[in-house]
């Protein structure tokens, strides 16, 4: 599927109207109903809640009928004054915050010196990745993306270059281009959300890249590595704790963040079983090193 | 000098699993909001929250750079995780639906406090109740 195929594509969403009085009973219905996340849409009456609900397209044959059984039977009562599925485009929403950044300077040493164009427009600019975001996470402006990078970039420089790199959660595949600019000869990149993995496709083949392999499952591939990153979640980390040990080779290192300064304890906890090497935080995050 | 506010947005989104998909996704992008970095953000903040349904309040300024509040989970949310009634649980086509205990009144009381107009711990209680009876949860 190309780009312009995931940006043309429709979701279902659930339009509701009810009184704000029914505000804690709506929500307790939406909540067993499972539905993802809710949007809630000014109103000019104040005694009227507009919103709009994310439902996963299997749901949206069944919801209203569901939720309207599930009030009837909860509260004896239909309380939504209005409900309704539309079907909306994603539009050109998903570009018009990237329309907005700039390049930036995203890695500056004495051997490197690393841009990112955001708008994802390539150039013949060999010193700057084009990143795509869209619908997956990794444009280069958060600071554990910025975190993991310039960790990245100190280990390859104060060692030689790693012979390979497996980039877990990436997103965009922003940390893995970075490695192949780096002299990473062999990368590895897995994401387990296809739209990230469509996503990473473009941005490898925009920015010409031939080392990076993309990869949907972690528990599928058997190599070990001499360099691991992970910039996901504490509790992503937390689960992927063996998985991750099993693919480090001898004195290996593992580079982790998306972690918020009161996540640190605990991944030094589950990780003990390595050698700590560094911490670096910008803002509230922080960046953990780690040799095996 | 403070910054100029464009927008506000109320959304609730799952805890540690907001994503660009609609309705977040048009919600941010059409104030040039950086979608992805307030899933970051939100998602690391409320992981420890999950399964569970979390209020935030986004604040756009005309930079479109972005604060959020995250808010205490609805009452209705509390009680019916604390009932233990699930979607598929068999609810009883009657007025009670389920029962919670006093102290799990009092601990759903004692979260929610931040964000209810209650004085004390017994009017936050009292509030929790209402909000049980509303639901035909009975409180033991």
């Amino acid at each position: 599927m190309d780009k312009n195929e995931v940006l043309k594509k429709v979701y279902p969403l659930l339009k509701i109207i009810f009184e704000k009085i029914h505000e804690e009973k709506i929500l307790a219905l939406l909540q067993m109903t499972e539905v993802g996340s809710i949007e809630e849409i000014p109103s000019t009456d104040p005694n009227l809640i507009h919103c709009k609900i994310s439902i996963s397209e299997n749901q949206s044959q069944e919801i209203l009928a569901e939720l309207q059984k599930l009030s009837l039977d909860l509260f004896s009562e239909s309380i939504f004054q209005t409900a309704e599925i539309v079907w909306e485009e994603i539009g050109d929403w998903a570009d018009k915050y990237q329309e907005h950044l700039q390049v930036f300077k995203f890695i500056q040493t004495a051997q490197h010196s690393i841009f990112i164009d955001p708008r994802g427009i390539p150039t013949k600019n060999k010193d700057t990745l084009f990143i795509k975001a869209s619908l997956a996470f990794g444009t280069g402006t958060h600071p554990t993306t910025q975190l993991v990078a310039e960790a990245l970039t100190q280990l390859t420089e104060s060692t030689e270059p790693s012979p390979d790199l497996l980039d877990i959660g990436c997103g965009t595949a922003i940390l893995s281009m970075l490695g192949e600019k780096l002299g990473i000869p062999q990368i590895i990149a897995v994401d387990n959300d296809p739209q990230a993995l469509e996503m990473a496709q473009e941005n490898l083949n925009i920015n010409h890249m031939k080392h990076i392999q993309l990869h949907h499952d972690l528990f599928q591939i058997k190599e070990k590595f001499s360099l691991i990153v992970a910039n996901i979640l504490l509790e992503t980390l937390v689960l992927l704790h063996d998985a991750i040990l099993q693919r480090l080779q001898p004195n290996a290192y593992l580079i982790l963040s998306g972690l918020l300064k009161e996540d640190e304890e605990e991944i030094l906890k589950t990780y003990s079983d390595l050698t700590f090497i560094q911490k670096t935080q910008r803002e509230e995050w922080v960046c953990l090193v780690f040799k095996k | 000098m403070a910054k100029k506010i464009q927008a506000f947005i109320k959304l609730q989104c799952p805890a540690g699993q907001a994503n660009p998909a609609p309705p977040v996704g048009p919600a941010l992008g059409q104030h040039g909001v950086n979608i992805m970095e307030f899933c970051k953000q939100f998602n690391a903040k409320t992981q420890k929250d999950a399964g569970l349904i979390i209020p935030v309040v986004i604040t756009v300024y005309q930079d479109r750079s972005f604060t959020f509040i995250t808010k205490t989970p609805p009452a209705s949310i509390l009680l019916l995780k604390a009932a233990k009634l699930k979607k598929g649980s068999g609810v009883p086509n009657k007025n009670k639906v389920g029962s919670v205990s006093r102290a799990q009144v009092e601990e759903i009381a004692q979260t929610k406090m931040p964000d209810l107009n209650a004085g004390d711990l017994s009017a936050a209680v009292k509030i929790i109740e209402g909000t049980a009876r509303s639901m035909g949860i009975e409180v033991n």
